[in-house]
């Protein structure tokens, strides 16, 4: 058996770490699906070119603000990749609202081949993307962004709907919503309905008529299996962990609902994901 | 932040919220009743649940849904189905690959200024 060739040791990393060599026709890519307005986005690092000398990366990136899909190419063919990072510069996105996704592509237009994945995440101003170092996270895991969102405001006669935007995922942690009842003898019994933008997936009714004449605001939030009444306050029990995907609803359905009748905008508390 | 009134269905929200996020309004749906007529058949049609508070022999009150406009003989009520309204809005973005998602679903009638 021949003698092994000699191998001079690996330094640990990340001093000795291998760098990526990045061949003639492909190209860093950074994907993101972003909520929050004004976010901008540094990408840095560094790498070794032709003459072993190492340069940095000092590249900027602008995400959609309506959590659709941009990318960025970055060209640096025919160089040694030796570490990169994201962040946040600009709109102070929080956990949940600003996913980034870091890969090497081959190609720069057409048919763009992604061939590694560097890293995936949330980017804050405060949390850096980095490779090597971060994992390749689901948009979904961990916690959300928790919003506090005012609905639309319904003309008098009509119902609230509320929708889940697209590419978002939320839990549902309350709402709370009031009616001001007209002066028409009637008893209303509002409902909170859940569902998935046709099907039925969740009703709760108010267990209290509402009569002429009254503002009553009504709670919706994890409170058990029955709802309770104090005063013009009215609680509606939901089930916990209550996920909805985009294009899911919550909205009222108003038994003896009048034309002047109105409903004012819903407040909710919801956790949010990003979730193509 | 801007805030508007959709045209179609009169609601008013503002177009960004207070957490700086892009708000995206969808019109509520109208309510129909789904009905199963005296030959099987099943129809939707306008109408509203209604209910009317009774005294209980057994003491209290109770409630009683009704349906108005009432039902024939042999019809049964299954249950108020949402429908959208026509010329309903939607500003949820399209799904599908790429930058073009930015595309609005449903313009409906539009919308024009307002206040809270």
């Amino acid at each position: 058996m021949p003698d092994a060739p000699a191998v001079t040791p690996a330094l640990p990393w990340p001093f000795g770490a291998p760098g990526w060599q990045l061949g003639r026709d492909e190209a860093l890519r950074l994907t993101t699906f972003n909520s929050q307005a004004g976010v901008a986005l540094a990408i840095d690092g560094r790498f070794r070119g032709q003459d072993g000398q190492p340069r940095a990366i000092n590249e900027r990136a602008v995400p959609n603000t309506d959590r659709t899909i941009a990318t960025q190419l970055i060209g640096l063919s025919d160089v040694e990749l030796l570490n990169l990072q994201v962040r946040a510069t600009g709109g102070a996105p929080r956990i949940g609202q600003c996913f980034a996704v870091l890969e090497i592509v081959r190609g720069r237009t057409g048919d763009v081949q992604p061939v590694a994945t560097l890293a995936q995440g949330y980017v804050t101003d405060t949390q850096r993307l980095a490779w090597p170092g971060s994992a390749v996270r689901s948009s979904v895991d961990g916690s959300g962004v928790l919003r506090s969102i005012t609905g639309t405001d319904p003309a008098a006669g009509a119902e609230w709907s509320e929708t889940v935007p697209t590419n978002a995922r939320w839990r549902f942690v309350a709402v709370r919503v009031a009616l001001v009842t007209d002066a028409t003898v009637a008893n209303r019994v509002p409902q909170v309905i859940v569902d998935d933008g046709t099907n039925t997936l969740y009703l709760i009714p108010s267990h209290a008529n509402q009569t002429a004449s009254l503002t009553w605001t009504y709670h919706g939030f994890y409170a058990g299996a029955a709802g309770f009444a104090s005063g013009n306050y009215i609680a509606l029990p939901f089930p916990g962990d209550l996920f909805l995907q985009g294009g899911w609803r919550i909205r009222s359905s108003t038994g003896s609902l009048q034309a002047g009748d109105n409903w004012g905008a819903p407040q909710l508390l919801v956790e949010e994901w990003i979730e193509d | 932040m801007a805030t508007v009134k959709c045209e179609t269905c009169g609601g008013v929200y503002d177009q960004t919220i207070a957490d700086g996020s892009r708000y995206f309004h969808t019109c509520p749906p109208l309510l129909k009743l789904r009905v199963r007529l005296a030959d099987g058949t099943i129809e939707l049609r306008d109408g509203r649940v209604v209910f009317d508070e009774e005294d209980d022999p057994r003491g209290g009150k109770r409630r009683t849904m009704k349906i108005a406009p009432p039902l024939k003989p042999g019809e049964t009520f299954l249950e108020e189905v949402p429908v959208e309204r026509p010329d309903h809005r939607d500003e949820n973005v399209k799904g599908g690959q790429g930058r073009e998602r930015s595309e609005r679903k449903k313009d409906g009638k539009g919308t024009s200024t307002a206040t809270r």
